[in-house]
C-alpha cells in the first residue's frame, strides 16, 4: 500500500519548499492590518520549519526524520532562501535547521487566560528567511529545480516515504506553463508512492479562504484554478488527519490551500505514536 | 515470599525487550516493572505478582521517563486500584503530581550539564509526556487452592491504550484484551498525559477486565507492535504463543534475533518491542 513507509532516521524523507519572491509578492493582502504577500509566505515557511522541528524534537535534539530545502524564486533566479548559517544550502538535515535559525524573535501572542479573556504572552519565533520581493516569477524554473533535488534524493533513498514539494506563491508564473514541470514532479516515485506536490496560494483576488478543496468551483481566478490542478490528491491517511482537524474531505481532496494556514500539513505526517490527549 | 491470599500459584515470569531498529538502546521508550523482582528461572508465587507495562509515545519528549514513572507506581498500588475506574484514575493522577518533581529535576540537570532546554523542546515539555499503560495483578480468592484444582486464581487488568494481554489455555487463545484484531492498532491510541489531572476522564477511558487462572495457563503482555504481530499470526491460523513461550530458553529463539527477523520480513512494525510472559506451572 502506498504512503505507508516508515519515516525514521534510517529511512528519512525530504521536504522541498518553493517560495515565490517576485515583485508582485510586495502587494498587500487582507485583514485589519494589511500585510505583504511576501510576509505572509515567509511567516508560513518559518512556522512550517518551527512545527517540523518541534514535531521531531526529542531529549537529545531534533531527529533527522526529514531533510529540508527552502528554495526562493524571483529576480529571474532560483536558489536557496535560507538566511544565516544555512545560506546557500539546498537539502539540509532537520537537526541543523533547528539549531541554525538566522535569528530568534520574541513575539507577543494573545492566549486564553482561563477565565474567558485573553492575555498577552511572549513566544519565541525562529526566523530562517525574511520576506523578499524582486523581479519576475520563474515558477517553471523553480519546479524544475525541485524536480532535480527530489530526483537526486530518490536515487539515494529509493524506499523513502514520498518526498513533499510545497510551493508558496501568488500564482503569477511568467516563465511559461508551470503545469508541465508540476506533472513531472508528481510522476517521480519512491517504492512507497508518487512524490506529493502541494500549493499554498496567497492572493489579493479576494474570495473566501479555502483549505484542501476537492473542486476548483469556488476559486476566484485562473491562477488559483491552475495551482489547484497542479496539486496532488491527498493520500488517504492524510485525508483522515485533515478530517480529524475539521476539514471536509473526499476522494478528490487536493493538497491546495487558498489564503489560509497550511501549517497543519506537518501534522499529516506520521513519525510514530502521536501525542494526543484523552477525549 | 508470602502469598497474598493464603494460597500459592507456582509459576514464573520472563521479560524481554528490544529497542527500535535504527535507534540506540537508550532510546527505548517502553517501560515495564514486575513486583516482586524475579529472575526468569526462579519459581515465584504468582498470587503475589504485579506487572505494569507502558509504551511512551514517540512524538512526545521524556516519554520513556514518564512510562517508567507510571509502571513503577502501578506495580506498587494495592490490587483494589485495578478493580474500578475511579481508583485507577486516582492512582494515575497521583503519578502526574509526582511527575512535576521529576520534570524539575530533569530541567535542572540539563542546565547543570550545559544543555539548557532548547526552543524546539519547550512546546513539547509544556504539553507533557504521553504513554499507554497496562497494569495487571493476580490473586487466589480466599478459600481457593489452585494446586489441587479445587479453586482458580484470578487476574485483574486495567489499560489505557494499546498494550495488550493475551491468555492461552489448553493450546488456545482465550483472552485478547483490550484489542482483538490486528487492524485495531493505529498511531493515535489513548494515552496518559503527565499533565492530565482529570481523574474522571481517565476513569471513563480506562478499560478493565479480569479472568480466571489455571495450572498451565500462559499470559503474554505486549506493547503494540508485538501485540499486532501476535494477533495477525492468530488471524492467519498461527499459534504465536508457541514461539513466544520458549523465547530465551535453550528450546527457543533469542528474543532480539526473533524480533529482528520479523521486522526484516515486514511481519512486525519497527517499534520498541516488549514482551512479558507469565507462566503458571
Amino acid at each position: 500500500m502506498p504512503y505507508t513507509a516508515e519515516i525514521s532516521r534510517s529511512n528519512p524523507t525530504c521536504f522541498v519548499f518553493l517560495v515565490d519572491q517576485s515583485a508582485s509578492m510586495s502587494d498587500p493582502i487582507g485583514g485589519e492590518v494589511p500585510t505583504s504577500k511576501a510576509s505572509v509566505v515567509s511567516d508560513a515557511i518559518n512556522r512550517l520549519l518551527t512545527e517540523l522541528s518541534v514535531k521531531c524534537a526529542k531529549e537529545e535534539g531534533v531527529r533527522d526524520y526529514f531533510h529540508v530545502a527552502v528554495v526562493g524564486y524571483g529576480h529571474n533566479n532560483v536558489g536557496s532562501a535560507f538566511g544565516g548559517a544555512l545560506a546557500g544550502r539546498d537539502l539540509v538535515p532537520l537537526s541543523q535547521i533547528a539549531d541554525n535559525p538566522a535569528r530568534v524573535e520574541d513575539r507577543t501572542k494573545k492566549i486564553p487566560d482561563g477565565a474567558g479573556g485573553l492575555v498577552e504572552s511572549t513566544v519565541r519565533f525562529p526566523i530562517w528567511m525574511d520576506p523578499v520581493c524582486n523581479g519576475g516569477t520563474p515558477m517553471r524554473q523553480a519546479l524544475e529545480h525541485a524536480h532535480r533535488l527530489v530526483d537526486q534524493w530518490l536515487s539515494e533513498h529509493p524506499a523513502c516515504f514520498p518526498p513533499i514539494v510545497l510551493n508558496l506563491t501568488d500564482g503569477e508564473a511568467n516563465d511559461g506553463d508551470p503545469t508541465v514541470p508540476a506533472a513531472g514532479i508528481r510522476s517521480l516515485t519512491s517504492a512507497d508512492g508518487a512524490v506529493l506536490l502541494f500549493n499554498l496560494h496567497v492572493s489579493d483576488a479576494g474570495g473566501s479562504p479555502v483549505t484542501f478543496p476537492d473542486t476548483d468551483a469556488g476559486l476566484p481566478d485562473n491562477y488559483a484554478r491552475t495551482l489547484f490542478t497542479m496539486s496532488s490528491l491527498l493520500p488517504s491517511h492524510m485525508r483522515s488527519y485533515a478530517a480529524q482537524e475539521g476539514f471536509t474531505v473526499s476522494d478528490g481532496t487536493r493538497g491546495f490551500v487558498y489564503n489560509a494556514d497550511i501549517t497543519s500539513v506537518v501534522q499529516f505526517l506520521d513519525i510514530g505514536t502521536r501525542a494526543t490527549d484523552l477525549r | 515470599m508470602q502469598p497474598t491470599y493464603g494460597s500459592r500459584i507456582p509459576g514464573s515470569v520472563a521479560c524481554h525487550h528490544l529497542h527500535k531498529a535504527g535507534g540506540q538502546a537508550e532510546e527505548y521508550e517502553d517501560a515495564y516493572a514486575v513486583q516482586p523482582r524475579v529472575s526468569a528461572v526462579e519459581e515465584i508465587d504468582i498470587a503475589s505478582l504485579r506487572v505494569a507495562l507502558s509504551d511512551g509515545a514517540s512524538e512526545s519528549v521524556l516519554a520513556g521517563l514518564w512510562a517508567r514513572s507510571l509502571v513503577d507506581h502501578f506495580v506498587s498500588v494495592p490490587p483494589e486500584a485495578l478493580a474500578s475506574g475511579e481508583s485507577f484514575g486516582r492512582e494515575a493522577v497521583m503519578v502526574t503530581r509526582l511527575w512535576e518533581a521529576t520534570l524539575g529535576d530533569y530541567i535542572a540537570r540539563r542546565e547543570a550539564d550545559g544543555r539548557p532546554i532548547q526552543w524546539y523542546e519547550q512546546p513539547k515539555l509544556d504539553r507533557g509526556a504521553y504513554a499507554t499503560l497496562l497494569a495487571i495483578s493476580f490473586c487466589v480468592p480466599q478459600g481457593g487452592d489452585l494446586a489441587d484444582l479445587r479453586g482458580e486464581g484470578r487476574w485483574s487488568a486495567a489499560v489505557i491504550g494499546d498494550c495488550c494481554l493475551f491468555q492461552v489455555r489448553d493450546g488456545a487463545l482465550i483472552t485478547a484484551f483490550p484489542l482483538a484484531g490486528s487492524e485495531d492498532f493505529g498511531t493515535s491510541p489513548d494515552l496518559l498525559n503527565s499533565r492530565n489531572q482529570d481523574a474522571l476522564l481517565i476513569s471513563e477511558r480506562v478499560a478493565m477486565s479480569s479472568g480466571s487462572l489455571r495450572q498451565q495457563d500462559d499470559i503474554y503482555l505486549c506493547t503494540d507492535a508485538m501485540a499486532a504481530w501476535f494477533l495477525r499470526e492468530v488471524e492467519h491460523g498461527g499459534r504465536p504463543w508457541e514461539t513466544l513461550r520458549d523465547l530465551g530458553t535453550s528450546d527457543g529463539l533469542n528474543f532480539a534475533d526473533f524480533i529482528s527477523e520479523e521486522r526484516a520480513s515486514g511481519h512486525m512494525r519497527n517499534d520498541d518491542a516488549t514482551l512479558i510472559h507469565v507462566a503458571v506451572w
